[in-house]
């Protein structure tokens, strides 16, 4: 391998630690970090100290109604994922907060404000159909039947056009050849 | 084409690119500001000494609630600079520390090397941080005497935001008592 293939393949190395922690779910959205440049030893420490803080997830009852809940509202560390789903130990709080409210008849309405009290509706996964929400459902179907609404225009249109512009041609029309052959033997 | 059937598309797409547009000025990853303007959630924590603080303790002081945590860099490069704020200030603001996922003795063991002038909370399944709807660390609270929460900064404190937002915990906390 040359020297510079070597060299590249060290900066990879050097730059992994850091790539690994702002793609991580856990340990860079954990932190709030300036703008400034982190060091790949700085990034490997956060990274291995927020690991080692996070467990697997195991769920053992898929129809459990707390995993349910869970499944709804956004992990606040991670980016997209559920605290259902989340290994962060922030996402494991949460779910521990969710499942005592559960146990205490709390329901789940009651469970959903109390975090949109401290995270709006941007916790939930789901946002409720209300306010500028109604953007969110409705423009997707919306944007569907716009969709077929033109392409039904477009075939119109191309029917109506194409029999009023379409000249009309003989199989030869144009084959300067062919038509120097029939001159021909027409002499 | 007739006017009249454009108008039903450009009804749709026109909001939709208005939607898009102020979307794009804004960050994706931000967390918003729930409590802004709402009384800060109420707690019963125990200090990093044993003894236990409520949020009624602290009411009639402007106070400052950081979320930091010995395994976050940026905690520590805010670290003095919410000491030197609590010094400077003293009886006027209030400062609080809230470990944030993190050991108490890995806290207590971390502020022994430290300057440490102001109480710090033990926060147990993160309770306190879900109530505040923190997202990462470092997150610190402005809350005015009257217990309303004003100002939540992201990241390391400044000593120029610190300035700033205790000046506007001031003037809120003379409104509020007028």
């Amino acid at each position: 391998m040359s020297a510079a293939r070597w060299s590249s393949l060290a900066l990879v190395l050097a730059a992994a630690p850091a790539a690994v922690a702002a793609q991580s779910p856990t340990p860079s959205d954990a932190v709030h970090a300036p703008a400034r440049v982190v060091s790949p030893a700085e990034a490997a420490a956060a990274f291995a100290a927020q690991a080692a803080r996070s467990a697997p997830v195991v769920v053992e009852d898929l129809n459990d109604p707390t995993y349910l809940i869970g499944k709804v509202i956004r992990c606040p560390v991670c980016q997209g994922m559920s605290i259902a789903d989340s290994p962060s130990e922030m996402a494991q709080s949460m779910m521990k907060q969710v499942r005592a409210m559960y146990a205490e008849g709390r329901s789940r309405e009651d469970i959903f404000a109390f975090f949109t009290n401290s995270y709006g509706d941007w916790v939930l996964l789901a946002p409720p159909t209300k306010g500028t929400n109604w953007l969110v459902w409705m423009l997707p179907p919306l944007g569907f039947l716009l969709a077929i609404m033109g392409i039904r225009s477009y075939i119109r249109w191309t029917q109506q056009v194409e029999p009023a512009t379409a000249p009309e041609t003989t199989a030869d029309d144009g084959d300067a050849y062919l038509r120097m052959v029939r001159d021909e033997v027409e002499r | 084409m007739n006017w009249k059937r454009a108008l039903i598309p450009a009804l749709i797409v026109v909001p939709l690119l208005v939607l898009v547009a102020r979307q794009f000025g804004t960050d994706p990853h931000a967390v918003p500001f729930a409590l802004d303007g709402k009384p800060a959630p109420s707690f019963a924590l125990q200090t990093l000494d044993g003894k236990i603080l409520t949020l009624t303790d602290l009411l009639g002081t402007p106070t400052i609630i950081n979320f930091w945590s010995t395994w976050c860099v940026p905690c520590k490069l805010e670290h003095d600079v919410l000491q030197m704020g609590s010094r400077s200030y003293g009886d006027k603001v209030r400062f609080l520390g809230v470990i944030y996922q993190d050991d108490p003795d890995a806290a207590r063991s971390y502020l022994t090397t430290r300057a440490n002038y102001y109480t710090q909370l033990v926060d147990p399944d993160s309770t306190l941080a879900i109530q505040y709807g923190v997202s990462g660390v470092p997150e610190s609270y402005f809350i005015d005497a009257q217990g309303i929460v004003r100002h939540k900064q992201v990241g390391p404190v400044s000593p120029q935001v610190l300035g700033e937002q205790i000046g506007a915990l001031f003037a809120s906390s003379a409104g509020g008592m007028r």
